[in-house]
């Protein structure tokens, strides 16, 4: 869902909250081979909605900052966030639905505080490590999207490749 | 903020990937060989060198080359030459001298290798029993940085190996599990990961928590001119190229959808 909200120069500001998914159907979630299908991983962001003037096409400029809330993992010793930054352009092909194609850059973060832990290992038990610094991925992606519109609030429903 | 906290706190998982050191050690070069050992006998494993090297193929290329997050790419690159010991010798960590002390005394003593080598091996010390279908050590380092990883499968004949009554999926899964230890990944606690300590009842995938491991210790980062870094997906055979064609393609349609409608409209009579 977003809020859009009126200015002079750009059209509108929108923020956003919604689930994220990462690898949609690509991960495996139990010992049978099942795959994950949708993850409720809570995002927040904030973005614009400014008319592409050249050609007049009726194409807008969206660009978007997204903020997948930190993931704790391991009794909180590794931490996980992902942001993105997005931009894409969206045409109204209705009234109510608006198409929108873009690409991201993702910034992908893991903190780790230390620490071990011991887990089975052959016959035996191994003490095993959690990672103690911070690293980060950065990676290009392509995306596509449809939203729904209605008054100032709208549905979307995005993906990323 | 106590709204982001909360949602953050329905977002916690229980699982999470460990490393097998502890000071985050990786290859430096996110390309990493993997060879079968030219000498390996895998009589009582069930597979001959060549099955090896196949199944070596398959487990990079359905597992951990497949992750976008991650810069890693295993390279099965054939046979490699013999390695002393391999088959029959004992695998020490760099850091057990009391193991080393002993297969030096022996012997028996496997050599740090480069890269990654694969055989099998039957003395029952490295395993501890059937039950233990192989063991991984990175036996290399250069500083911090993994230079070298053997990886043995059990080829013990007493008592006799399990691996040779493993499906041909779980020999992969096993193969997959092992590589990830010669990266640097330990174990996870939840048995959806490939690093779970023992096969399940049907692995297909890695899980988010081995996705996070390698993504860990072998990022994707911008290149040295400040570029974005976009990393080839195995899977797609390089840059999505076609849906970026397509997208483009339905821009254009719809653009020229909409002018052909106002066109229409503005010859309606009113």
């Amino acid at each position: 869902m977003a809020r859009a909200k009126s200015t002079k120069t750009i059209e509108a500001i929108s923020f956003n909250v919604g689930p994220h998914t990462e690898n949609f159907n690509a991960v495996q979630s139990d010992a049978s081979g099942g795959k994950r299908k949708f993850d409720f991983a809570p995002t927040i962001g904030a973005g614009l909605l400014i008319p592409w003037r050249p050609w007049d096409l009726g194409l807008l400029f969206l660009p978007e900052l997204n903020w997948v809330l930190p993931q704790f993992s391991g009794e909180s010793r590794i931490v996980k966030n992902i942001f993105m930054l997005r931009s894409d352009l969206g045409y109204d092909v209705l009234p109510w639905l608006r198409l929108r194609a873009g690409t991201s850059l993702m910034w992908l973060n893991q903190h780790g505080r230390g620490g071990s832990t011991e887990l089975e290992n052959g016959n035996t038990t191994s003490t095993f490590y959690y990672p103690e610094e911070n690293r980060s991925s950065l990676n290009n992606t392509v995306d596509l999207g449809a939203e729904a519109l209605y008054e100032d609030f709208s549905f979307r429903f995005q993906t990323y490749t | 903020m106590k709204l982001l906290l909360l949602l953050s706190l329905l977002t916690s998982t229980a699982q999470a990937f460990t490393l097998n050191n502890n000071f985050g050690a990786s290859f430096k070069d996110s390309k990493v060989n993997v060879y079968v050992d030219v000498q390996t006998t895998c009589s009582n494993a069930g597979v001959t060198i060549y099955e090896l090297e196949d199944l070596v193929k398959e487990a990079t290329a359905s597992y951990w080359n497949t992750v976008a997050t991650s810069s890693l790419r295993l390279k099965p690159a054939g046979f490699s030459s013999a390695t002393s010991n391999i088959s029959t010798g004992r695998l020490c960590s760099a850091t057990d001298d009391a193991c080393i002390a002993a297969a030096q005394g022996a012997g028996n003593l496997i050599p740090p290798v480069n890269d990654i080598v694969i055989a099998c091996n039957d003395l029952d010390a490295n395993f501890g029993g059937a039950g233990v279908l192989a063991v991984t050590i990175p036996n290399k380092f250069s500083g911090k940085k993994i230079a070298g990883a053997v990886i043995l499968l059990n080829n013990d004949s007493s008592p006799p190996t399990n691996f040779a009554n493993l499906s041909r999926s779980d020999k992969i899964a096993v193969l997959a599990h092992e590589l990830g230890h010669a990266i640097g990944l330990g174990h996870a606690k939840g048995s959806e990961a490939l690093m779970y300590y023992k096969t399940v009842k049907l692995r297909r995938n890695l899980s988010q928590d081995d996705i996070d491991g390698v993504s860990f210790l072998y990022p994707v980062t911008l290149d040295a001119c400040g570029l974005f870094a976009t990393v080839e997906q195995p899977r797609g055979g390089g840059p999505p190229f076609l849906q970026m064609a397509l997208t483009l393609g339905l821009f254009v349609l719809l653009i020229e959808l909409r002018r052909l409608l106002n066109r229409a409209k503005a010859r309606t009579p009113a």
